[in-house]
């Protein structure tokens, strides 16, 4: 059976208030995770400023470099 | 990372269906706007209807606004009356016009009708002005005429009073026409 466009629209609006939740979910868990990381180098105890000056050189240089060490 | 991908992929998902949301949201209000444009027309007709009738030498009034003839056409079809042809209409609303214009104490009923009608039918979001409310009480009693006329009697009568103005407007054109000559010489 066709559905209307208002009705097609509440779908749409339902799934995309779902993907945000989810997508809020892993936001979390990678944060989580980055903390977790964080701790374990003892970065966590790091000045903030410093830490994310740190990350912006991770950044620019790349992920790939780290990739295969 | 596992969770990266996954991140990616929800994101990607999200970005479509912002999009189909977007496109759809446009395409509503397109088609409420073609509805909108439809529903005005409609009513502009089934308002000229009544204003080629005797209206005017009822209410003492020479002209109506854009926003009036958009209320009186919403008028008319809150009284059901867009199911009748235009001729069986003319014809039952100047009946009920001729009959306020002769009887005073029926005008005066009918004023007061339109009063109550307004304020008991809360579909009537805008505040009417009281030759509005008139009109209101005129298409009221047009409903109660046409239920217990012979509609075929009525249409005749309707086709005669729309052939009678016709000839009377091409008159007044060939006078106008004539007098423009007569200026000329």
């Amino acid at each position: 059976m066709a559905i209307t466009p208002s009705e097609q629209l509440i779908k749409l609006e339902e799934q995309q208030k779902s993907l945000q939740v989810k997508i809020a979910k892993v936001k979390d868990k990678q944060l989580q995770k980055i903390g977790k990381l964080a701790d374990k180098h003892a970065l966590a105890t790091w000045d903030e400023k410093v830490l994310d000056k740190a990350f912006s050189f991770i950044k620019e240089s790349g992920q790939e470099q780290f990739k295969n060490n | 990372m596992k969770n990266v991908d996954s991140l990616i992929k929800l994101e990607n998902n999200k970005s479509k269906v912002d999009l189909k949301i977007e496109r759809l949201k446009s395409k509503i209000s397109l088609e409420k706007s073609r509805l909108r444009k439809k529903s005005d027309n409609q009513k502009k007709k089934h308002a000229r209807i009544l204003l080629s009738s005797k209206l005017f030498e009822l209410v003492g009034k020479n002209s109506f606004s854009i926003y009036e003839i958009f209320t009186i056409g919403g008028l008319i079809v809150l009284n059901g009356l867009p199911k009748y042809d235009s001729a069986t209409l003319v014809a039952s609303y100047n009946k009920i016009i001729e009959e306020a214009i002769k009887d005073k104490d029926y005008k005066i009923r009918l004023v007061e009708l339109g009063k109550s009608k307004y304020i008991e039918d809360r579909k009537i979001q805008k505040d009417i002005e009281p030759v509005l409310q008139l009109i209101h009480a005129v298409l009221f009693e047009t409903t109660l005429l046409l239920d217990k006329s012979d509609l075929g009697k009525l249409k005749e009568q309707g086709n005669k009073y729309f052939i009678a103005r016709r000839n009377i407007q091409v008159q007044k054109k060939i006078d106008k026409a004539l007098q423009n000559i007569y200026k000329g010489k």
